[in-house]
C-alpha cells in the first residue's frame, strides 16, 4: 500500500505561550482533495502555517509522503516537493511575470542540483519558454511588458499558481485560494484549481470559507473547532456530522 | 531595449579609457586620488550589491577592507616572494572569509536595525582586534609598505615607477566591476533579488534563504577586502582607523549619493563625494556638512540619487513623444 | 587578579550612569518613534562644545556655572530638536527603515561639519567644577567627586524620566502612543504633537549629557563617534525603547566594560562588543522589550 500523501498526528503548535492547535491528526491520501473548514479563530491559518514550516510544531509529527518533515524548514519542504500559496499572493513585484517564473524554475533546478555552472547573465532561453508556456497556460500570456506589481488581484494570484506549480509540487497547500474573489471570479478560480489537480495529478489541501468553493473542490472535509479536528470525512458525511450541525448552525451558520 | 551585456562592456570600456588618460592629463595629486576613487568606487560597489541586490543593510563593510588591507600589507612586508597577485586573491578571500565568520551570526537577524547594529558591533570588535595585537602592529599599524613588482615569465614590471600602480588599480578595480556586475545580473542575482523583494516568498520557492544571504555577504566582502588590499601599497601604510566604524558609512553614502539600485550609482557617488572633499579641502567641516545635506536631499526628496534620477529623467524625455500608460518602473537591482 | 572588586565596581556604575545619561534620549525616540538615532551622538558633542564654551565665558569655575551651562546646553539642543523635527523626522514617516537610519546619520555629519566649523578641529579639555576635583577614599576605593557627580546626575535623570512616564499625564500619553499610535490618534490624542515634544525632550537629553559629561573628555569633533556606540549597545541590550531596560542595561555593560578590562587588559573594551552581540542573539527584544517603554 502506498503511504498516504500527508499524515499529521499529535500535532501541537501556537504563538508564545498561546497553543492554538491542540492534538491534531489528519490523513491526506494520494490524489485526495482535502479541505480543512472551521468558524474563524478555530486554528486554520496555524494549522497551514505548521503544515508549510512557518510555526513549528511543538509536539507531534507532519509525514510527508512516509518522510517526517516535522522539524524541516520551509524551503525544505518545498524541496521535498510540497507547493504553497498565501492568502494574498506574494509575488516580485518589481520583476516582470515571466521573470517571477524564471527565478521560481532556477530555484527549482537549484535545489535540484541540475543548475550548470554558467557565465549567462539573461535566464536560460528553455526556463523562458517554459516559463511563458506556463503562464500563458493560466492565461497570463502577453503581461510581459511591465513589472508584475500592476497585475490585477485575480492575475497575482494565477501568477503565483505558475511560480508554485513550475517547482512541480505533488502536494499542493492553498490558503483561501478565493479570499477576496467576486463571486464570477470564484468559480473561474474553482475550474483552474479543479483542472490543474486533474493534469498534474498532485494532492490538495486547502483553507476555505466559501461553502461553494468547498464543496465543489473537496472530497474530504476537515473540521476545525478551538483548534482540534472534530470531523473529518466525505463532504455529505461531514455536512450531516450532528456536532457540525451545531457548531455552524447554532451560531447563526452564515460563516464556515 | 538595450541588450545588458554591450552596453555594460561599453560603459565600463569608456571609464577605463577615461581614467588611464587621466595621468596625461592631471597633476600626480590627482591621479593619486582619482586612484583612491576607483578603490572607493569598489567599495561602494559591493556594498551596492548587498544592500540593493540583496538587501542588507551592512554597517561593518570596513571590518572587511581592513581585513584585506592588513592581509595585503603583511603579505607584502613580511613574504615578498608571494606573487603580488597572488597576494590580492589572498585579501579577497580574508575579506570573504571574516564575512562568513561574522554574517553565520549576524544573518540570524536581518530584520529592522538588527542586521547593522550587529554588524557595526562586529567591525568595531575587529578595530579593537587590530589596535591591541601586536601582529598588526597595534594603534600604529603597518608602516612602509612597498608597491609591488610584478613578475612572470617573460620579464617584470616594477609597480613603484612612474603611475604603474595607478593603472594597476584601474584594471583590477575593473575587473572587479566586471564580476560583480555579472553577479548581479546572473541567476545567483535573481535569487538575491528575489530575497529582498520578499525573503518568505523566495523560501517557499526552495530557495535557502540564509545560504543564499551568507554567499551575498562573502562576495560583497571578497570585493571590498581586495579593495582594501589595492589601497594598502597606494597610501602605503594601513592603520585601525580602516575598520573604524566611520570608514563603514562611506560605501553607504557612495551608494545613496549615486544611486542605490543603480549598478554604476556608488562609482558616481564615489566621484561626487571626492570632488566635494577635494573642493573644501581647506574648509575643515564643509565636506561633513556638504554631503551630510546632500544625504539627507536624497534621503526625503530624491530617492533615486544622482544617477537613478539622471536616468529617470532621460526616460521621461525620451517617452515624451509616446507617454506610457504605466509609471515607468523603480530600475531594480542592476541597470548598466 | 578581581582583588580590587570594589573599584572595579565602582567603575562600573561611573561606566554606566555616563553611558545612561547619552543614552536616555536615544531610548525615548526609539521607544516612541521608532528611529534608531545615529546623530544623538553629534548633538551630545554638540551640547558639550556649547556648555565648555559657556563655562570658559563665564569663567568661574563653580558648581552652579557648571550646571547651569549643562542646562543652557540641553535648551539649545532641544530648541535643534524642534528644528530637525519638523524638517527631518516628520518626513521619514514614509521612508523605508534602512532609509530612515541613513538620514540619521546624514545627520550627524551635519552636526560634525557645524562642530568643526564653529570650534575647530582643536581638541580642548574642561576641568570638572573646583568644588569636585576632591576624592573620598573609601578602604581600597578612590572616588573621585566628579565620578559621583555623574553616578548621581544618572539617577536623576532615570527616575525623573520614570515620574515623567509613569505618573503625569503627558508620560501616560505618551506610553499610549509607543504601545499603538493608531488607537492613541482614535482616542483623540495629538500624536504629531507628543512626537514632536519626544524628539525635544530626546535632544535635550543630548545636550545635557553632553553638558555634564564634558569634564574629562577631549572634546574633538571625534567626541560623537565614541560615546553612540556605547548608547546604541545600551539601547539594544535595554529592549529598544524601554528606559528601565536601558538602565539596567546601562548598569549591565558597566560590569562587562570594568571586568572585562580588568580580565582581558591587552583588549580592553573587547567583552562589551561580545556580550551585545551574545544578547541580540539570544535574546533580541533585549532584556525589558517587550514593546513597553517604562
Amino acid at each position: 500500500m502506498t503511504p498516504p500523501t500527508l499524515s499529521v498526528r499529535g500535532l501541537f503548535a501556537g504563538y508564545g505561550p498561546v497553543m492554538i492547535l491542540k492534538d491534531v491528526a489528519l490523513t491526506v491520501a494520494p490524489g485526495e482533495r482535502h479541505v480543512v473548514i472551521g468558524p474563524n479563530g478555530a486554528g486554520k491559518t496555524t494549522l497551514f502555517r505548521a503544515l508549510c514550516g512557518e510555526v513549528p510544531a511543538r509536539a507531534g509529527r507532519i509525514v510527508f509522503e512516509g518522510r517526517d518533515v516535522t522539524g524541516l524548514p520551509g524551503f525544505r519542504r518545498v524541496r521535498a516537493g510540497i507547493g504553497r500559496s498565501f492568502q494574498v499572493a506574494r509575488i516580485f513585484g518589481e520583476m516582470t511575470p515571466a521573470e517571477n517564473v524564471v527565478v521560481a524554475l532556477e530555484a527549482g533546478a537549484a535545489a535540484q542540483g541540475r543548475a550548470r555552472p554558467s557565465l549567462r547573465v539573461a535566464p536560460e532561453p528553455a526556463l523562458v519558454a517554459q516559463a511563458e508556456a506556463m503562464l500563458a497556460d493560466l492565461g497570463l500570456a502577453g503581461r510581459d511588458a511591465a513589472p508584475a506589481a500592476i497585475l490585477s488581484h485575480g492575475d497575482r494570484k494565477r501568477l503565483e499558481l505558475a511560480m508554485m506549480l513550475s517547482l512541480r509540487p505533488r502536494l499542493l497547500l492553498l490558503d483561501e485560494p478565493t479570499a477576496g474573489m467576486a463571486s464570477g471570479d470564484r468559480r473561474a478560480a474553482v475550474r483552474l484549481i479543479d483542472r490543474i489537480v486533474r493534469e498534474t495529478g498532485a494532492t490538495l489541501l486547502l483553507t476555505e470559507h466559501d461553502m461553494e468553493v468547498v464543496f465543489g473542490l473537496g472530497t474530504r472535509i476537515s473540521v476545525l473547532h478551538y483548534g482540534e479536528v472534530v470531523a473529518s470525512g466525505a463532504p455529505e458525511a461531514v455536512r450531516a456530522d450532528p456536532f457540525v450541525r451545531e457548531i455552524y448552525l447554532g451560531r447563526g451558520g452564515r460563516h464556515a | 531595449m538595450t541588450r545588458p551585456v554591450p552596453a555594460f562592456a561599453l560603459t565600463l570600456a569608456a571609464l577605463v579609457a577615461l581614467a588611464l588618460a587621466l595621468p596625461f592629463l592631471v597633476n600626480r595629486g590627482l591621479v593619486f586620488l582619482a586612484g583612491l576613487v576607483a578603490i572607493n568606487a569598489v567599495l561602494g560597489l559591493s556594498f551596492n550589491l548587498l544592500f540593493s541586490t540583496a538587501g542588507l543593510l551592512s554597517f561593518g563593510q570596513a571590518a572587511f577592507s581592513a581585513a584585506g588591507a592588513y592581509a595585503a600589507a603583511l603579505l607584502l612586508l613580511r613574504l615578498p616572494e608571494v606573487p603580488f597577485l597572488a597576494a590580492l586573491a589572498a585579501s579577497a578571500l580574508a575579506g570573504a572569509g571574516l564575512a562568513v565568520a561574522i554574517g553565520l551570526v549576524a544573518l540570524r537577524r536581518t530584520e529592522g536595525v538588527y542586521f547593522a547594529v550587529l554588524t557595526l558591533a562586529f567591525s568595531e570588535l575587529v578595530h579593537v582586534v587590530l589596535a591591541k595585537t601586536s601582529l598588526f602592529g597595534r594603534n600604529d599599524g603597518l608602516t612602509g609598505i612597498p608597491r609591488p613588482r610584478l613578475s612572470y615569465g617573460l620579464g617584470s614590471v616594477d609597480l613603484a615607477v612612474g603611475d604603474r600602480y595607478y593603472v594597476l588599480v584601474i584594471l583590477v578595480t575593473a575587473a572587479t566591476a566586471a564580476a560583480l556586475w555579472w553577479v548581479t545580473r546572473s541567476r545567483l542575482g535573481r535569487a538575491f533579488r528575489a530575497i529582498r523583494l520578499d525573503a518568505m516568498r523566495a523560501a517557499y520557492l526552495g530557495i535557502d534563504v540564509r545560504r543564499r544571504r551568507l554567499q551575498a555577504f562573502a562576495i560583497a566582502g571578497a570585493a571590498t577586502g581586495l579593495a582594501g588590499a589595492l589601497a594598502a601599497p597606494l597610501t602605503s601604510i594601513v592603520s585601525p582607523d580602516l575598520a573604524h566604524w566611520g570608514e563603514s558609512t562611506k560605501p553607504i553614502l557612495f551608494t545613496l549619493l549615486g544611486g542605490a539600485g543603480v549598478f554604476w550609482g556608488p562609482a558616481v557617488g564615489a566621484v561626487v563625494y571626492a570632488a566635494v572633499e577635494y573642493a573644501t579641502r581647506s574648509l575643515a567641516g564643509a565636506s561633513d556638512l556638504i554631503t551630510g545635506a546632500l544625504l539627507l536631499a536624497v534621503v526625503l526628496a530624491v530617492p533615486g540619487g544622482i544617477l537613478g534620477s539622471a536616468l529617470r529623467l532621460a526616460r521621461r524625455g525620451r517617452a515624451r513623444p509616446a507617454p506610457r500608460a504605466a509609471p515607468a518602473p523603480a530600475p531594480a537591482g542592476g541597470a548598466p | 587578579m578581581l582583588a580590587d572588586w570594589p573599584s572595579l565596581l565602582f567603575n562600573a556604575l561611573g561606566w554606566g550612569m555616563a553611558t545612561f545619561l547619552v543614552a536616555a534620549g536615544l531610548t525615548l525616540i526609539f521607544g516612541i518613534l521608532h528611529v534608531l538615532n545615529f546623530s544623538h551622538g553629534g548633538v551630545f558633542m554638540l551640547g558639550a562644545y556649547v556648555a565648555f564654551t559657556l563655562t570658559r565665558w563665564s569663567g568661574t569655575g563653580g558648581l552652579a556655572s557648571f550646571l547651569g551651562a549643562s542646562l543652557l546646553a540641553a535648551l539649545a539642543t532641544g530648541v535643534v530638536g524642534l528644528a530637525v523635527d519638523r524638517a527631518v523626522f516628520r518626513r521619514l514617516a514614509a521612508v523605508d527603515g534602512a532609509y530612515v537610519l541613513v538620514a540619521t546619520y546624514a545627520l550627524l555629519l551635519v552636526c560634525n561639519g557645524v562642530a568643526k566649523l564653529v570650534w575647530g578641529l582643536n581638541v580642548f579639555s574642561a576641568a570638572p567644577p573646583e568644588s569636585l576635583m576632591t576624592v573620598t577614599v573609601a578602604g581600597d576605593v578612590v572616588m573621585p567627586h566628579y565620578a559621583l557627580f555623574v553616578i548621581g546626575a544618572g539617577l536623576s535623570v532615570y527616575l525623573g524620566l520614570e515620574w515623567l512616564l509613569n505618573r503625569t499625564a503627558a508620560g501616560r500619553m505618551i506610553q499610549a502612543i509607543a504601545a499603538d499610535p493608531w488607537m492613541a490618534r482614535l482616542l483623540g490624542i495629538d500624536v504629531g504633537l507628543v512626537y514632536t515634544g519626544t524628539v525635544v525632550l530626546g535632544f535635550a537629553l543630548a545636550g545635557l549629557a553632553g553638558g555634564l559629561l564634558v569634564a574629562n573628555q577631549s572634546l574633538s569633533p571625534d567626541l560623537a563617534g565614541i560615546f553612540i556606540i556605547q548608547a546604541f549597545g545600551v539601547v539594544i541590550v535595554g529592549g529598544m525603547g524601554s528606559i528601565r531596560g536601558a538602565f539596567l542595561a546601562s548598569l549591565l555593560l558597566g560590569l562587562v566594560d570594568s571586568f572585562g578590562s580588568a580580565l582581558l587588559p591587552s583588549m580592553p573594551g573587547i567583552l562589551f562588543f561580545v556580550a551585545l552581540a551574545l544578547v541580540l542573539l539570544v535574546r533580541p527584544q533585549g532584556l525589558l522589550g517587550s514593546g513597553r517603554l517604562a
